[in-house]
């Protein structure tokens, strides 16, 4: 019982932080698609054309994340979405890593061309690691407070015999 | 215990999922609703912002110098402004899309023009294109620098004003950046017959030399230095008798300029 409020606790805490990251990051790259695209592009992956829609709808997604995150809605789902666009982005950085292209990611605005010296590939993947591991836990135990999916259910918060 | 009718008799675990399950769904129909608006925003996004800069009249700029000679040499992709035998000469190597090369025609682009008109100063604009894949789409430096000495060899005198025209109202890195058909309809604003740099971009009459030319400067020892990207070619550049010269000395035109 106690052990489980604790849980909620740090379940709700990991479902906020996760709704700020993708909130501020799609806020900031949906006000500069430009730099949004200028970003996408230094990855050197995807064609041109394709570039600029991934470019434009990116921040859009990354916010829809955000307000599910922010209201709880469908928790367990959009958590693994967000591992999945995590695991994208950390592909994107180790491909520019290996590849030894000299990028910034652009995860919270920015990105591009940077000197070879100015790159910070180690920190951009374990922070995307972290918000990784805030995901995880919401696939694990998306049950929170405070959350639209707690409402959705008829019964009483507190179930005897809920495995989550 | 449920209140709910139960339609799958007995099993309270098989209620138990039935009513996670209908939750689950509202849930689930919410998230694929949420994300599917946000894409569709995207989308609708990206469709307008093409539209809208594709609409637009590139603004003319009348340059102050538009009387002095003009002469252009196409296989190097150099316009020189100015007329022979001025006491300086600078080489600028410029490229449309880049922003600080925009920032340096606002600062010093009068000044330029000033101690051109006097006979003071000759100019070698190098139009290069090494940001051709910082646009959306990619191509708008080579398609600028090719119009550019496009105009220059239809009609000299209206180079320099299509050269601040393309300055004046910049295209944003990352953004479109005009297309052919705006870059002629510039050019015919300031007198170039019609059609003429529209054919120029799309026989790509001058991109192999816009091209050898920057791969000529990016190994040119002479005009490497710290960059945004790290060190090597950048632009702007501007270089007189051999050397780099420090453009963010305000004073860097007047030093070399003779007093009058």
């Amino acid at each position: 019982m106690e052990r489980g409020r604790i849980l909620d606790v740090i379940g709700t805490l990991a479902r906020l932080g996760l709704a700020a990251v993708w909130l501020v990051s799609g806020a900031i790259k949906a006000l500069d698609p430009d730099q949004t695209y200028i970003a996408v592009r230094a990855y050197d992956v995807l064609p041109a054309d394709v570039v600029s829609v991934v470019a434009t709808v990116l921040p859009f997604l990354e916010l829809a994340i955000g307000v599910l995150l922010l209201v709880g809605l469908g928790t367990r789902a959009v958590a693994a979405l967000s591992a999945l666009v995590l695991v994208v982005f950390i592909a994107g950085v180790v491909q520019a890593w290996a590849r030894g292209l000299s990028i910034d990611c652009g995860c919270f605005g920015g990105g591009g061309q940077v000197a070879p010296d100015a790159t910070a590939y180690g920190t951009e993947v374990l922070r995307d690691l972290g918000f990784l591991l805030l995901a995880g836990w919401l696939i694990v135990r998306p049950r929170t407070l405070f959350a639209l999916d707690g409402r959705l259910e008829s019964r009483p918060p507190v179930r005897s015999g809920e495995r989550n | 215990m449920s209140a709910r009718p139960n339609r799958t008799p007995g099993g309270a675990r098989v209620s138990a999922a039935r009513r996670r399950g209908g939750s689950g769904t509202i849930a689930g129909v919410a998230v694929v609703l949420v994300v599917a608006a946000a894409i569709v925003i995207g989308l609708v996004v990206h469709a307008h912002r093409t539209d809208t800069a594709a609409q637009a009249t590139i603004p003319v700029v009348h340059s102050g110098d538009a009387a002095a000679p003009v002469s252009v040499d196409p296989q190097a992709a150099v316009v020189t402004v100015g007329a022979p035998g001025a006491p300086v000469t600078l080489d600028v190597y410029e490229d449309f899309l880049c922003p600080v090369c925009g920032q340096f025609e606002q600062v010093y682009g009068d000044q330029v023009r000033q101690a051109v008109t006097a006979g003071d100063l000759d100019v070698r604009y190098h139009v290069v294109d090494l940001l051709d894949d910082r646009s959306d789409p990619p191509g708008y430096s080579l398609a600028a620098a090719s119009a550019a000495l496009a105009v220059a060899e239809t009609d000299p005198g209206a180079f320099t004003s299509f050269h601040d025209s393309l300055y004046g109202t910049q295209p944003t890195e990352g953004g479109r950046g005009y297309d052919a058909s705006q870059l002629d309809a510039l050019a015919t604003a300031l007198g170039v017959p019609k059609g003429r740099v529209a054919d120029a971009l799309s026989a790509h009459t001058y991109d192999a030399a816009v091209q050898a030319s920057l791969q000529k400067a990016a190994v040119d020892p002479t005009l490497q230095q710290n960059t945004s990207a790290g060190s090597g070619f950048g632009t702007p550049t501007v270089v007189y008798d051999g050397r780099l010269l420090d453009i963010t000395n305000p004073d860097w035109l007047s030093a070399l300029l003779p007093r009058h």
